[in-house]
């Protein structure tokens, strides 16, 4: 009991029905202040959805949802983003026709309401902001730059200095790597070391590759249930866990 | 960089702004003074969208109720500014008489106040704003879903009005309004007077939208535009600032609407009809939604040359065509509209 009450994010038995067919299932997931905790599985195991019904996206039916000691159950998503739960998508978005600067500008506003905004210019104090942000995730020389001019990876860091900017407690990110080349999969790794030492960070991820170098502890999810949980070495010996990923694939039964 | 922009942009507006003063000097003929004035009124109306579609992704296809509404509470005060002689027995305006209508209705007695008219041409389409921004965006409706509703809204109120007859004039309208007057000061539709009057109210609104958008919300709206989503994940509430952003283009509508009924003196039901609406969405597509300098030139540069084509004996049974290959040429060249030309944002 007592490490539960420890962890910066707890998901008691959980359920998500969509239409009768339930993504997730007596799901319970928690992850303590300070820790990289990478989730994976097969393909629609539920690992986005568990993203979704943190930062509020997706509505649970059942269970609850505990954030830094405050039950945030079906709270709308910009009161829980308030609290401090940043969300990286899949699909980077971002906003195309603004420049870099102007998306940082944007996500790094503390003011978030509208009638305080409406009076308000942004000024010189927040340059320096951005420039740290921006040398941070490698985009300091495309400042000017309309977003819809980067490149794919850059993209992708774009939207995680969007979440970063705000200095969440909880970073959740779907896929960080989809689609980068290998070199800047290697520079993401890179970015994921340095911002582990100071946020909480849940990552959903396919490449294994990648979970190992950045990962301690991983969760493996099967068919909206927890499969198993554990350091990455023993994870990938566990005959539960292969047998899930192969028998998604068909082969041995093939 | 930035700042040089935005003072450049001070200037332009300055300089566009002094110059259509100073246009009376060169126009001497009032009804050439009097069509300037409705192109003007126009050219808000374009403003009005291209804050709501342009800067904040919401395609209002009904932005013209906004415009006529303002139009109506204008032309409730002035008609009851009428001499006695025009409203029949006792005071009521013409149009109630021949429907049998023997007192005022309650909702006309407060516009005996020309103040109450004009706060209620502003406050009308800013309510109606708030309740469709409220079911809309609190619905988490978007896209073309957004375009029907409005579109739908627009017609419910134009039906409305059309089939209250004996308390808005129906299919008639609002006709045979008293001058505009305050105290001593009357603005003649076609003199200098209320040509002055719309150029101040515009010089007003186009530098007022100009700080909107270059305030943080107005960053925040193009956000919305480009990614509503991430807007939400990063704990705005977007349903707040896109009702915001729907209520200050009604609110700019409302007094669009206003200044047309003072020009134009009468108020009819086609001002808030499906073409005047589908008009400025043309306007604002022509000048670059993207810019509410843009929409305003699109609207005048359009509305202008209709004017103009449909009274030359040249295009006299042409104009319609030669307007319509105007707006392919525009569509298939200048995808950002005329405004594109000479905004070339940095790649």
């Amino acid at each position: 009991m007592k490490t539960i009450k420890e962890n910066l994010i707890q998901l008691n038995s959980i359920e998500v029905n969509f239409d009768g067919f339930k993504a997730v299932n007596e799901f319970n997931f928690g992850v303590k202040n300070g820790e990289l905790r990478c989730l994976i599985g097969p393909n629609g195991a539920g690992k986005t959805t568990v993203l979704d019904i943190i930062c509020g996206k997706t509505k649970i039916s059942k269970g609850n949802i505990i954030f830094n000691g405050e039950d945030i159950t079906n709270k709308e998503e910009f009161i829980i983003s308030r609290k401090g739960v940043g969300r990286k998508f899949q699909i980077p978005s971002i906003f195309k026709e603004l420049t870099v600067k102007e998306n940082l500008y944007v996500a790094l506003n503390s003011s978030l309401g509208f009638f305080s905004n409406i009076i308000k210019f942004f000024n010189h104090t927040d340059k320096e902001k951005i420039d740290k942000i921006a040398e941070f995730v490698g985009l300091k020389d495309d400042l000017e730059k309309q977003a819809q001019f980067l490149s794919h990876g850059q993209t992708q860091w774009l939207e995680i200095a969007l979440v970063v900017v705000k200095e969440p407690r909880l970073i959740l990110m779907d896929e960080p790597t989809a689609g980068m080349t290998n070199y800047e999969t290697s520079q993401t790794v890179e970015l994921f070391n340095k911002l582990k030492e100071t946020h909480t960070l849940i990552i959903v991820e396919h490449d294994m590759g990648f979970v190992k170098e950045i990962g301690d502890i991983v969760t493996v999810m099967h068919e909206g249930k927890l499969l198993a949980e554990g350091k990455t070495s023993v994870i990938e010996n566990d005959e539960k866990v292969k047998k899930a990923y192969l028998g998604n694939k068909g082969i041995t039964n093939a | 960089m930035k700042i040089n922009i935005f003072k450049n942009q001070f200037f332009l507006y300055g300089i566009f702004c002094f110059v259509l003063f100073l246009l009376p000097l060169l126009i001497n003929d009032p009804y050439y003074l009097n069509k300037s004035s409705t192109y003007i009124c126009f050219g808000l109306l374009a403003v009005s969208l291209s804050l709501s579609w342009g800067y904040t992704g919401i395609l209002n296809l009904g932005n013209a109720v906004f415009f006529g509404l303002g139009s109506y509470c204008m032309a409730m005060s002035l008609k009851l500014k009428t001499d006695s002689i025009h409203t029949g027995s006792g005071g009521l305006p013409d149009f109630m008489v021949w429907n049998n209508i023997m007192d005022l209705p309650w909702f006309w007695e407060p516009f005996y106040s020309l103040f109450f008219g004009i706060f209620a041409g502003i406050a009308v389409p800013v309510i109606l704003a708030i309740v469709l921004g409220y079911f809309i965006f609190g619905g988490r409706a978007s896209g073309v879903y957004v375009a029907i509703i409005t579109l739908a809204a627009m017609i419910v109120v134009y039906l409305l009005i059309m089939d209250q007859q004996a308390y808005t004039g129906g299919f008639n309208g609002i006709t045979d309004l008293s001058t505009l007057k305050f105290g001593n000061l009357e603005f003649n539709a076609y003199g200098a007077s209320a040509y002055y009057l719309i150029v101040s109210v515009m010089t007003f609104i186009l530098f007022l939208t100009l700080i909107i958008t270059k305030s943080r919300a107005g960053l925040i709206f193009q956000a919305i535009r480009d990614d509503e989503n991430r807007v939400r994940f990063l704990g705005y509430n977007v349903g707040v600032y896109k009702t915001a952003s729907l209520c200050i283009s009604a609110g700019i509508g409302g007094v669009a609407g206003m200044l047309y009924t003072i020009v134009m003196e009468f108020a009819s039901p086609t001002f808030m009809s499906i073409p005047l609406s589908l008009s400025v969405v043309i306007w604002c597509a022509v000048g670059g939604r993207q810019s509410i300098f843009g929409s305003f030139i699109g609207a005048l540069v359009i509305t202008s040359g209709e004017g103009f084509l449909s009274e030359s004996e040249t295009f006299l049974h042409t104009w319609t065509l030669v307007m319509g290959l105007i707006f392919i040429l525009s569509v298939l060249f200048l995808p950002k509209g005329l405004a594109g030309i000479f905004n070339s944002k940095k790649k």
